[in-house]
């Protein structure tokens, strides 16, 4: 990595993990906890046939791949821990992770697009 | 006017569905629903649609003045949602050990996953329902007619479509079947030679009053 690419990466630092980052709790599949500052990309609201709003609970998390002890492979199962909501001090909620996105992965960044969960 | 056979068997379906439904565990809908709305996910994650598909009158087996013989194509569409499972008291407790979680997570389950299992689950009930050996006239009581060679033919799933946390499978099956229909409405009254009979006719006229056309009605039809 190096030029143009190796500074877009230390850029992340700033626009992930500046002011608007959030701390992402994530649950490996072996049970290991691990912490990562990450942006968070909240609900979207779509409204239903009946002009109900239906609220979309599929946060997207943007992290930097090169803070992260182990980055999750295709088809393995993480539970993402985040806020719902981004005030200060709310409560935390869990989310399984969807999938992740390849594109950004040159210069650092990974997605995560999580999926609300409800109690089995 | 009085339904056509078809609709009648599409009713003792619908009717057939709604008293089987133990504890609401389904919603049943007469009619296709255009799209299904949120409040009513909430009330309930699973819905069958009933609907008159399409049909055909074989013009072979029927009767030039009798019943008319009619193949019909009921679809039976099933819908169900889920949203992703996990035991999220584990993941919420902070003396959880990584072993525990682990578990967890293998345990936990994607809505796909859980809404095709759901819909398998309900298709077999349904068309266990629709094919038993009790149910042969579809509902129908015997004495009123006879439904002739039920049976499903195809099914499809369609791809799972997410509508906010849950993912929304419907599966679709279709059932033929055949039955007598009978013309509705008035009795024609056949003619004999030689024989009066009463009428009534009524003229229609211009604006200057000139007779431009009439129609008459034999009486008994």
């Amino acid at each position: 990595m190096g030029g143009f690419v190796a500074e877009a990466e230390s850029y992340l630092g700033e626009t992930l993990e500046g002011y608007t980052g959030e701390l992402v709790t994530m649950f490996a599949p072996d049970g290991a906890t691990h912490t990562a500052q990450g942006k968070v990309l909240r609900e979207t609201f779509t409204q239903d046939t009946d002009g109900q709003r239906v609220i979309d609970h599929k946060p997207v998390v943007e992290l930097r791949r090169s803070t992260l002890e182990r980055i999750p492979a295709d088809g393995e199962k993480w539970v993402f821990e985040i806020q719902p909501h981004p005030a200060a001090g709310s409560e935390t909620a869990m989310y399984l992770l969807k999938s992740t996105s390849k594109e950004g992965a040159s210069i650092g960044v990974m997605r995560c697009y999580l999926e609300a969960m409800v109690q089995s | 006017m009085t339904a056509m056979a078809s609709e009648t068997v599409k009713a003792a379906v619908v009717d057939l569905l709604a008293a089987s439904c133990v504890a609401g565990r389904y919603r049943v809908a007469g009619h296709a629903v255009t799209e299904e709305t949120a409040e009513r996910l909430k009330d309930s994650n699973r819905l069958v649609q009933v609907y008159l598909k399409r049909g055909t009158f074989p013009k072979g087996s029927s009767g030039k003045h009798g019943p008319v013989s009619h193949d019909v194509v009921l679809t039976i569409e099933l819908t169900t949602a889920a949203a992703s499972k996990a035991d999220l008291s584990v993941f919420e407790s902070e003396s959880a050990t990584p072993a525990q979680l682990a578990e967890a997570l293998a345990e936990s389950q994607d809505a796909g996953e859980i809404a095709d299992a759901d819909i398998d689950e309900f298709f077999r009930f349904v068309r266990d329902l629709v094919m038993s050996n009790s149910n042969t006239n579809l509902g129908v009581p015997k004495t009123t007619f006879r439904v002739a060679d039920r049976w499903i033919d195809t099914w499809e799933k369609s791809a799972p479509i997410q509508r906010g946390e849950n993912a929304i499978l419907a599966l679709s099956m279709d059932l033929s079947f055949r039955v007598a229909e009978h013309l509705s409405g008035a009795t024609p009254v056949t003619p004999e030679a030689g024989k009066l009979l009463d009428g009534e006719i009524t003229t229609t006229t211009d604006e200057d009053s000139e007779p431009v056309g009439c129609a008459g009605v034999l009486a008994g039809g």
